[in-house]
């Protein structure tokens, strides 16, 4: 009987949303976070790409924020996606491999979330289309959340909270479809670029950076570092897959995995470096602690490797020109 | 309270009805139409598949099974003189607890073949599962059959365990053998066209059809080492993927 009166009530909640009829103070505010917003973008950065149904209100991104930092996802809620994609961590979690349900281990790195919004595919393969299908990524994955889709809709209809969040947030029911996509609300709106580099970019403060880390600036971005050939743009990456040279023989087959091409093997997306210097240990796999140890595997020119980029050469850089590159990494580092 | 709800949804379902009446008034039917049904029975050898016996393959190598599922689109039916009836729109997901899958009105006559695909083409393989009602095969399923690390349905999907060691113990003890066994099987390459033609299908007017098509699982295993061949997720085992793949055309039989 309780069940039927929920519905009804829900229901009437709904008609008076639709009928846009002023009833009391919470209903406006209900209605005033449906608005369609925008989401910030600092000077920069462009408006990321966002799918016409799943454009972001104030209800969508909280009740993903809310599902986010939720448990109630792994299958004995005990994990979350915040506990490999911490916030005070940059939304990653300096583990070399992540933790997720029984302690067990996966074999990639977590990377950071902020700006991913910009990514066009998911995971260091870009196996997974988007962010609304990516959450679907760790739920089935037996060293993460190691859970099923529609178990996590059953409790999250018994939850005392979660029904009215989702009617107001996308006007239904808990669903595979509307928990998705207000995950990916909320990740989209993780847009941040206010590092002292921005600084020195956007507003033209000279003395953002200091003369090492200018010096860092020229290098990786001359022929003689070659940093930019991959990592350039606002993101500093072109989001293609490449092999940097980081084995003879690779245990993660990398993007070969997705398409099955023999010259895919080791190939990797090449990350963002902003906030790099936060979110250590690096590479695919975590396999290298510092950002001394990126730049000294870059200035040696990596291992032999068939799919190795070309450009992707020994650099014989002075141990004043390795520190500056690094400083420049630093520069990186959102407030 | 109960009935104030029940007349609530009855006239929400009113007014749903009466807004989605068609306007365009339906040509007459030339040929009658009928109804037919699919009724999908694997089977190992001759016997009907079961989850807790010990199987047998060709070979003579044990098994058994927990899971045996699989994706059906793109059906057709053709006709002696080669016209070919597509019952477009039409995708199953075949799974053990349920045996017969309607293909709504198909026009009445005699065919001499039934086509299929075991899997989905590219548009819907690489669809958004999350868009789908629950009730659609393509939604997510639990237990789950689509991969979200690269994105695709798995179009087969066998589980179960076998027997390596040829000692027969561990299942005389615990009802099933201590090696996995599990084929899912997908990928655009892997999507199979199947025909079959053993046996004529005749729809009546007037008449329920139902046909029945079986599927032996042992099929699978031809040209297969269970030994050694036991386990692939098609990605990273491409050649054992593609062997099972081509395996499954020569499954399918008429009754
Ligand atoms: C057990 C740790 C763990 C949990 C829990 C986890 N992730 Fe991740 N996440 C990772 C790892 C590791 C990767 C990289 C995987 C890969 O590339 O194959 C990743 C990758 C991602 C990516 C891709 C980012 C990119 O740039 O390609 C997104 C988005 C993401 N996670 C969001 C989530 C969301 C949303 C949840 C909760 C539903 C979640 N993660 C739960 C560890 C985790
Ligand atoms: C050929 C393209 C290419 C060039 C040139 C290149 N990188 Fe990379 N970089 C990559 C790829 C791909 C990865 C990820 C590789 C992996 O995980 O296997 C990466 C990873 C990194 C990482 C680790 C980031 C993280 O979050 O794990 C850092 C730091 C980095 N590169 C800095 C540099 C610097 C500094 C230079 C110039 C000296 C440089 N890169 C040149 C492609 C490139």
């Amino acid at each position: 009987m309780q069940s039927y009166t929920k519905g009804i009530l829900l229901f009437l909640l709904c008609m008076t949303l639709l009928s846009c009829k002023k009833g009391d103070e919470e209903m406006a505010t209900i209605a005033d976070n449906n608005a369609i917003i925008s989401y910030t973008v600092p000077k920069g950065l462009l408006y990321p790409e966002v799918p016409v149904d799943n454009l972001p209100t104030k209800n969508r991104i909280e009740l993903g924020k809310m599902l986010f930092f939720d448990p109630i996802l792994s299958r004995d809620s005990s994990v979350s996606c915040s506990s490999c994609h911490l916030p005070d961590k940059f939304f990653a979690d300096n583990l070399i491999v992540s933790v997720g349900v029984d302690g067990r281990t996966g074999t990639r790195n977590a990377p950071s979330l902020i700006n991913v919004a910009y990514q066009p595919n998911m995971f260091w393969d870009g196996g997974n289309p988007n962010l609304e299908q990516q959450v679907l990524g760790p739920i089935d994955n037996h060293d993460e959340l190691d859970f099923d889709a529609n178990l996590i809709v059953e409790k999250l209809k018994k939850h005392t909270k979660y029904p009215l969040l989702f009617l107001k947030a996308y006007n239904t029911e808990p669903s595979v479809f509307a928990f998705t996509r207000a995950i990916a609300c909320y990740e989209r709106s993780l847009i941040q670029a206010n590092s002292r580099y921005d600084d020195y970019i956007q507003n033209g403060n000279k003395s953002a950076l200091t003369d090492s880390e200018l010096r860092g600036e020229t290098l990786f971005f001359s022929e003689e570092g070659e940093c930019f050939h991959c990592h350039q743009g606002a993101l500093f990456t072109d989001f293609s897959f490449r092999n940097n040279g980081l084995y003879e023989q690779y245990a993660d087959s990398g993007r070969a995995r997705i398409t099955q091409n023999l010259s895919d093997i080791g190939k990797f997306k090449v990350p963002t470096l902003r906030n790099v210097e936060m979110t250590a240990p690096y590479m695919h796999d975590g396999s290298l602690n510092t950002l001394e140890d990126v730049v000294n595997h870059y200035n040696s020119g990596g291992v032999a490797h068939p799919n190795k980029s070309p450009i992707i050469l020994r650099l014989n850089l002075s141990s004043e020109q390795k520190t500056d590159l690094v400083n420049f990494l630093k520069s990186l580092t959102d407030k | 309270m109960k009935n104030l709800y029940i007349i609530t949804i009855a006239i929400i379902a009113s007014v749903a009805v009466s807004a989605c009446k068609k306007n365009e008034s339906d040509p007459a039917p030339i040929i009658p139409t009928q109804t037919l049904v699919l009724r999908m029975t694997p089977k190992i050898g001759a016997d009907t598949l079961d989850f807790a016996s010990t199987h047998i393959t060709a070979n003579n190598e044990r098994y058994t099974l927990s899971s045996f599922r699989y994706y059906m689109s793109n059906i057709s039916l053709i006709k002696n003189d080669g016209t070919e009836e597509a019952l477009t729109g039409k995708v199953f997901l075949i799974n053990p607890n349920t045996s017969d899958y309607s293909l709504g009105n198909v026009p009445a006559g005699t065919y001499n073949t039934i086509k299929f695909s075991v899997g989905l083409n590219n548009e819907l393989n690489h669809g958004d599962p999350t868009k789908y009602p629950v009730s659609n095969p393509l939604a997510i399923q639990s237990p789950g059959i689509h991969w979200s690390w690269n994105s695709g349905y798995i179009f087969m999907m066998m589980e179960g365990t076998c027997d390596t060691t040829d000692t027969n113990v561990d299942v005389l003890t615990y009802g099933q053998y201590s090696h996995d066994l599990f084929y899912h099987i997908g990928t655009d390459a892997l999507l199979k066209d199947v025909q079959v033609s053993n046996a004529p299908i005749t729809i009546l007017p007037g008449v329920n059809k139902v046909v029945q098509i079986h599927s032996n699982i042992n099929q699978l295993f031809v040209g297969v080492d269970l030994k050694t061949e036991n386990r692939s997720h098609t990605m990273g085992s491409m050649p054992l993927a593609t062997k099972i793949a081509n395996n499954i055309p020569s499954m399918f039989t008429i009754e």
